[in-house]
C-alpha cells in the first residue's frame, strides 16, 4: 500500500461523483466539455491507482500508460473548458491541442517503448520509468498547454466581476491546486525523486470544484448532492453489511446455525434492503429540511404575499409593493417591474428598488429580442443560463439588455397569451444563484401579479369609465334641461319679437300718419329705431335658445341632416360660450350641397368640439405672443377658417385655424382618452378628441390632423353624403 | 268673415299673435290643444290654421293630416320650435302651406296671410 493507490483511488472516485452530477444536471456546452475533462482526471487517477499497484514492468507500462493519457486529456480538455467559461474563442488551438493528446495517445499505445521505458523502483514500491526524448517533449506541451490555460483563465479572473467573478476564482484556485499537485507526480521520470504526495491536490481540486459547483454554479446542486450523498450511504449501508456480517460473523454464524449461516445473512439483507428506501426517504427529507431551512422560510413569504396581491387595487401602490417585498425577501441588489404600454408598444418601467444601482432603462422596445425571447419560451430567463449556453446572436443580445437592466433573472408576467409585463431581478447580495425553486415561486408570484395587476388596470379603468359616463349623464342631463330652458326661452323671445313686430306695423304707422311735432316725430323715429332693435335681438336670442333644443336629442337616431343646420347651430351654441367673432371664424360651403346621413346632435358635437378647439387654440398663441414665448412678425389675428365641399360620395371639411398648433408628441397623443393640452383649470369642458373620433367613425366617416407648433392646426374630415337624397 | 284659428301652447305666443292679427279685421280663434282645435276646425272652417306642432293633445302634424281630410280648404301654417328637416317634409306632404321656425317675425306672418288672400300682399 503506498500513498499513490490512495490518491489515484481518491481522484477516481471523487471525479466519478462530479461527473455523474455534471452528467445529470449539467445543461450547457460548458458543462460537456467539463464533464470530459473531469473524466480524464479520472483516467488519470485511475492510472495512478493501477501504477501503485503494479508489480511488474508490464503492469506498470500499461497503468502509467492509463495515467499518461488521462494527463493528455487533461491539458486538453482544461483549456477547452477555459476557452468557454471565459467565452474565448480560440478554435484553431483548441483543435492543435486535441491533435497533440491524439497524437501522443497513439505514441503511447502504439509505441509505448518510445515514450515510456526503463523502469526502476522508487520508494519502495512504486515503478517509475526514465523519461524519454518523446516523454520529455510531450511533458513540455503539457505544461505550456496548462500554463496556458491557468494564464487565460487568470486574465478573465481579472477583468470578471460579480458571480462570475467568484467563479472564476473558485475554477482557479481549484485548477493551480490541482496542477502543482498532479503535474510533479511525473518528477521522478526526470530523475528528481519527489515522492508523490502532490497527487492529492488533484482530488482536492474536484472538492473545490465541485463545492464552487454546490455554491455558485448550477442552480439547485446541492440539493442534488445531499441526494447523490445519502442515497450512496444508505446503499453502502445495505450492501456494506452483510458483507462485514460475513467476513466478521461468519464463524459465529457457522456455531449455531451450522452450514446454513447465510440464511441469516440473507434475512438481514433483505430487510434493510426493503427498509432502505424508507431509510433513505426519511433522511432525505430531513437533509432537505435542513438545506432548504432559510430558501423555504422565503418561498412561504413569496407564496403568502402573492395571495395577498389581489387585495390590492391601486396599480401604483400594488407594483412598488411587490418589488419592495421580493427585494427584502430574496435580498436582491435591485429589482423593477416593467409593465406593456399597449398605446406606445413598449414596455414602461414602472417600479424599482435601488435606484442608484440600478442602470435600468426606462422602456423597453416592445419589438426587443429579450420581449420575443420571454414570448417564445413564456419562463425565467437566468442570465447564468444564457452565458452558459452555446450562443447565437440574438442570446448575445439578450444577454446585453439583461446587463443593461442589471438583471440576473428576468421573470416574466402573463394573462393567456399577453405578456403583462415582467420583473428584472438583479443578483442575490449573498452571491448565490437562484434556485429552480426560487424560479418556480417567483413563477408562481408572477402569475398572481399579473392578475393583480391586470386587475388593478381594470378597477382603474373602470373608473375612469364611471368619470366618463358621470361626465355624460351630466351632459345628457344639461342637455335635456337645457332643451326645455331653450323652447321656453325661444318661445318668450318670439313672443316679444312678435309685440315689438306688431307695435312696428300697427300703432307706431298709426302714429306716424298723425300730425306731429318735429320733436315728436324724433321720438318716434327713436322708438321705431328702439323697436326693431329689440326685434332683431329677439330672434337672435330666440334663434341661439332653439340651438340649445339640439341637445336633448337622442343619440341613437340617424337621418339626413342639411349641412348649414349642423354649422349654424354650432355657431350659436358657441356664441353662448365666446365671441366668435374673436377667433376671426369664416365659414364657407355650398349652400345648396347633399345631405349628410347622421345625427344632427352628434354631428354639431364635432364642430362643436374642433371650433371651441380651435378658439382655444388662438388664444394659447396670443398669450405665448404677450408672454413672448414665441415670436410673431405681424400682430397676430386669429383666424379660423371652416371650409366644406361635397365631392365623390363625401362631404370633405377641412377645420383651419392659425392657432398655437401641436408639438408631434402631442399629435401621438390626441386621441387618447383624458389627453389635453389645455391648462387644469379648462380641462374637462370638452368631450376629447376621443370622442370625436368616435363619433366621426360611427358616422363612417374619417378625420384626420396636421398640426405645426406655433403655426396652427388643421382638422380634415369626411362625412358621407345620406344615400336617399329627400327633396325639399 | 275671414277666420284664422291659432293652435298654441304658449299663452305669449297666442296673445301677441291674436292681437296682430284681430287688428288687421280678421276674427280669431285660439286654441292650446290639438283636440279643442281640431273641434273648432271642422265648426268654423277657418281659411287658415296657424299650427304648432309640439301642442298637448293631439299632435300638430295629425291635427294638419285631419284638417286637411274634414276641410281641405283650409289652408295650414306650421310653427315649430323644433329643428328638424323631416318634420318639414312631413308637413309639406300632408299639404302644409308653409313652415316657420320660431322664431319667426310677423313679416313672416304677414306674407302667410297675403300668401291666404286674407290682406293685401305689400
Amino acid at each position: 500500500m503506498n500513498l499513490l493507490i490512495i490518491s489515484g483511488l481518491l481522484i477516481a472516485s471523487t471525479s466519478l461523483v462530479l461527473i455523474f452530477i455534471l452528467l445529470v444536471y449539467g445543461r450547457s456546452n460548458l458543462h460537456k466539455v467539463w464533464t470530459l475533462f473531469n473524466l480524464a482526471v479520472f483516467i488519470w487517477g485511475l492510472g495512478c491507482f493501477l501504477a501503485g499497484k503494479a508489480n511488474n514492468t508490464s503492469l506498470a507500462t500499461f497503468a502509467w500508460a492509463v495515467a499518461c493519457i488521462g494527463g493528455y486529456f487533461i491539458a486538453a480538455f482544461c483549456y477547452h473548458t477555459i476557452c468557454i467559461f471565459c467565452g474565448l474563442k480560440r478554435k484553431k488551438t483548441i483543435i492543435t491541442f486535441y491533435s497533440f493528446a491524439l497524437l501522443f495517445l497513439f505514441l503511447t499505445t502504439v509505441t509505448h517503448k518510445l515514450v515510456l521505458a526503463n523502469w526502476r523502483i522508487l520508494f519502495g514500491s512504486i515503478y517509475y520509468n526514465r523519461a524519454t526524448p518523446i516523454y520529455t517533449l510531450i511533458y513540455i506541451e503539457w505544461i505550456t498547454v496548462v500554463l496556458l490555460s491557468n494564464y487565460e483563465l487568470f486574465r478573465y479572473l481579472r477583468k470578471s466581476k460579480g458571480i462570475k467573478r467568484t467563479q472564476s476564482l473558485y475554477l482557479f484556485i481549484g485548477l493551480i491546486i490541482g496542477f502543482i499537485g498532479g503535474g510533479p507526480t511525473l518528477f521522478p521520470a526526470f530523475g528528481i525523486n519527489l515522492y508523490p504526495f502532490g497527487n492529492f491536490g488533484v482530488a482536492l481540486y474536484i472538492l473545490i470544484g465541485t463545492y464552487a459547483i454546490l455554491r455558485y454554479r448550477l442552480l439547485d446542486i446541492d440539493v442534488v448532492v445531499t441526494r447523490a450523498g445519502i442515497f450512496a450511504f444508505v446503499y453502502i449501508l445495505i450492501l456494506g453489511f452483510p458483507f462485514a456480517l460475513i467476513k466478521w460473523f461468519k464463524p459465529i454464524l457457522m456455531q449455531y446455525l451450522g452450514s446454513n449461516w447465510w440464511v441469516a445473512i440473507l434475512i438481514f439483507g433483505m430487510v434493510l434492503a426493503s427498509g432502505g428506501p424508507f431509510l433513505y426517504m426519511f433522511l432525505q427529507r430531513r437533509a432537505t429540511a435542513y438545506l432548504l431551512r432559510e430558501d423555504r422560510r422565503t418561498h412561504e413569504l413569496l407564496m403568502k404575499a402573492s395571495k395577498g396581491l389581489a387585495n390590492i387595487r391601486e396599480l401604483k401602490r400594488l407594483i412598488n409593493l411587490i418589488v419592495s417585498f421580493i427585494t427584502r425577501t430574496l435580498h436582491t441588489t435591485n429589482s423593477a417591474i416593467y409593465l406593456m404600454e399597449k398605446e406606445e408598444a413598449v414596455y414602461k418601467l414602472e417600479a424599482v428598488r435601488f435606484k442608484n444601482r440600478f442602470q435600468g432603462l426606462q422602456s423597453i422596445d416592445a419589438k426587443d429580442p429579450l420581449i420575443k425571447f420571454l414570448l417564445e419560451s413564456r419562463n425565467p430567463i437566468v442570465l447564468e443560463e444564457l452565458r452558459v449556453t452555446k450562443q447565437n446572436g440574438e442570446l448575445r443580445s439578450i444577454e446585453t439588455q439583461m446587463n443593461n437592466l442589471s438583471a440576473a433573472v428576468i421573470i416574466p408576467s402573463f394573462i393567456e397569451e399577453t405578456l403583462l409585463g415582467f420583473l428584472v431581478l438583479g443578483e442575490k447580495k449573498s452571491g448565490r444563484m437562484y434556485t429552480s425553486d426560487d424560479l418556480a415561486v417567483l413563477s408562481v408570484l408572477s402569475n398572481q401579479a399579473a392578475l393583480a395587476i391586470e386587475n388593478a388596470i381594470f378597477y382603474e379603468e373602470q373608473g375612469k369609465t364611471l368619470a366618463q359616463q358621470f361626465h355624460e349623464h351630466r351632459l345628457r342631463s344639461l342637455g335635456k334641461m337645457g332643451s326645455g330652458i331653450g323652447h321656453q326661452i325661444n318661445n318668450r323671445f318670439n313672443a316679444i319679437a312678435m309685440i315689438g313686430g306688431s307695435c312696428l306695423i300697427s300703432e307706431l304707422e298709426d302714429l306716424k300718419k298723425t300730425p306731429l311735432s318735429d320733436e315728436q316725430k324724433n321720438d318716434v323715429e327713436t322708438l321705431e329705431k328702439n323697436l326693431n332693435e329689440i326685434v332683431q335681438e329677439c330672434l337672435r336670442g330666440g334663434n341661439i335658445a332653439r340651438s340649445l333644443t339640439q341637445f336633448s336629442r337622442t343619440y341613437e337616431e340617424f337621418k339626413p341632416v342639411k349641412f348649414n343646420e349642423i354649422i349654424d347651430g354650432t355657431i350659436n351654441l358657441l356664441s353662448c360660450k365666446f365671441n366668435t367673432e374673436e377667433m376671426g371664424l369664416n365659414v364657407e360651403y355650398p349652400e345648396d350641397g347633399p345631405l349628410i346621413l347622421g345625427n344632427l346632435a352628434l354631428l354639431q358635437d364635432i364642430f362643436f368640439n374642433h371650433l371651441d378647439n380651435a378658439h382655444d387654440a388662438c388664444m394659447a398663441k396670443r398669450e405665448e405672443i404677450k408672454n413672448g414665448n414665441l415670436k410673431s412678425e405681424q400682430p397676430y389675428r386669429p383666424q379660423v377658417k371652416v371650409s366644406a365641399h361635397p365631392q365623390s360620395g363625401s362631404w370633405h371639411i377641412e377645420i383651419e385655424d392659425n392657432g398655437i398648433g401641436m408639438t408631434e408628441e402631442q399629435l401621438d397623443q390626441i386621441f387618447i382618452p383624458f389627453f389635453t393640452t389645455k391648462a387644469t383649470s379648462e380641462k374637462g369642458t370638452g368631450l376629447g378628441l376621443s370622442i370625436i373620433k368616435k363619433i366621426i367613425d360611427a358616422h363612417k366617416g374619417t378625420m384626420q390632423v396636421r398640426s405645426k407648433y406655433g403655426e396652427g392646426t388643421t382638422f380634415m374630415i369626411t362625412l358621407p353624403i345620406a344615400k336617399t337624397e329627400v327633396t325639399t | 268673415m275671414n277666420t284664422v284659428l291659432i293652435v298654441e301652447d304658449e299663452p305669449a305666443i297666442i296673445k301677441s299673435l291674436g292681437n296682430f292679427i284681430s287688428r288687421l279685421g280678421i276674427s280669431v280663434l285660439m286654441s292650446d290643444n290639438g283636440n279643442e282645435a281640431l273641434t273648432l276646425i271642422k265648426q268654423h272652417r277657418p281659411q287658415l290654421v296657424i299650427l304648432d306642432i309640439n301642442i298637448p293633445g293631439l299632435k300638430g302634424l295629425d291635427v294638419l293630416k285631419e284638417t286637411k281630410k274634414a276641410v281641405p280648404q283650409t289652408k295650414v301654417a306650421i310653427i315649430t320650435g323644433d329643428i328638424a328637416e323631416e318634420l318639414r317634409e312631413e308637413a309639406f306632404q300632408n299639404g302644409a302651406l308653409t313652415f316657420l321656425n320660431k322664431p319667426f317675425t310677423l313679416q313672416d306672418i304677414q306674407k302667410v296671410l297675403a300668401d291666404c288672400g286674407l290682406i293685401k300682399a305689400k
